[in-house]
């Protein structure tokens, strides 16, 4: 018989190392491994580095938001196990009431509900235009939203994920037109838009919720 | 090699020694400090790492230290070097992360992750030596939540 060699075992934070290259569906999948593995994958340094890895390489994690009738269609087939999106529609703007809004996150398959708005009494023909971003210091998604109503007020509001309960208003930023035929992109913990109305590029700072001149 | 050539002595865990130039050495981060330290006497100690390890260790330092190869040449020998078995690439790993050498140590575990990536939980568990410490509904829970995945 041919004597077993002993297989080392390598210690956590290389095995974390290790875990940092994986895609996320491999991960999803070593959810079960064990309690440790499955608060790792969640955790929120741990899919900080992870995403900001992932960006190098192809397939990083993506988001879309939009409509819920037209960004995604999530479908079981017979066996219930896969499901289907439909990522044709990816635009950051609509008109009229169209809540609720979703952001999807492809690469985990999970979506959040953004909260619907107080409701006017009256129903106000809004234009929305959403923003998603990234902010580097608490390593949390924002979401910013301006509601254009006919009567020319524009609201601006900010739902930050995994943690506020409702839409919060934004104080003391100045008026600004995005241009929707120009999506807003967003880069190191800021959004860039462009405002239609001075042609000129704005950016929004996630970190402080206020336009950076 | 010029007269200025320097040689360590390397003693593994099994008391094997590997005489080595300082040049090659010196790609483990841990070497170089101990070198400008200045507290390599005569013997540089590596507890962690047996001889069979620091042969497959000083077999890629070598490689990698040649003059004029080139970079397919090394890729090609990158390939070879990490066919190895399971025991021998975590001790690998190990040894990597001890002598501190980076670039050796990513290509190691990128190994690692490119054979783990389609494997079961149970498989991940058994490569790694870790307990299943869920219970039977609790694993059940995550798995059904994470039902695509499994596909």
């Amino acid at each position: 018989m041919i004597p077993m060699r002993r297989i080392p075992t390598l210690p956590q934070e290389l095995i974390i190392e290790i875990f940092l290259c994986l895609s996320v569906i491999s991960l999803m999948r070593f959810r079960c491994v064990s309690k440790f593995f499955d608060a790792l994958v969640l955790d929120s340094d741990f899919t900080h580095v992870h995403h900001l890895r992932s960006m190098t390489h192809d397939g990083g994690t993506k988001f879309h938001m939009g409509k819920i009738e037209d960004l995604y269609v999530v479908d079981l087939n017979e066996d219930e196990n896969t499901s289907r999106w439909n990522s044709d529609c990816h635009d950051q703007y609509f008109n009229g009431p169209c809540e609720p809004v979703i952001i999807f996150n492809p690469s985990t398959r999970k979506m959040v509900l953004l909260p619907h708005r107080k409701k006017n009494s009256h129903l106000v023909k809004s234009l929305y235009y959403y923003s998603l971003g990234h902010e580097l210091i608490e390593k949390k998604y924002k979401v910013m939203m301006q509601v254009h109503n006919s009567g020319g007020h524009i609201k601006k509001i900010v739902f930050t994920l995994s943690k506020d309960k409702s839409w919060r208003k934004i104080k003391n930023i100045s008026d600004f037109f995005p241009c929707f035929s120009m999506k807003g992109c967003s880069i190191k913990g800021v959004i860039y838009m462009m405002d239609y109305s001075k042609n000129s590029i704005v950016v929004f700072d996630l970190r402080a919720e206020e336009l950076l001149d | 090699m010029s007269s200025s050539t320097k040689f360590l002595t390397l003693k593994t865990c099994d008391d094997k020694k590997f005489v080595l130039d300082e040049a090659i050495a010196v790609r483990s981060q841990t070497i170089k400090n101990m070198v400008e330290d200045d507290c390599v006497s005569n013997v540089i100690p590596l507890p962690n790492v047996d001889s069979k390890t620091m042969t497959k260790v000083i077999e890629y330092w070598k490689k990698h230290s040649e003059e004029g190869i080139s970079k397919d040449m090394l890729m090609d020998f990158d390939k070879a070097f990490v066919k190895v078995h399971h025991s021998i690439l975590h001790a690998l790993i190990l040894a990597a992360n001890f002598l501190n050498d980076k670039e050796m140590l990513d290509m190691m575990c990128q190994e690692v992750v490119d054979r783990i990536k389609g494997k079961t939980p149970e498989e991940i568990r058994k490569e790694f030596d870790i307990k299943n410490d869920f219970t039977p509904e609790e694993e059940e829970e995550i798995r059904k939540e994470n039902a695509w995945a499994f596909e």
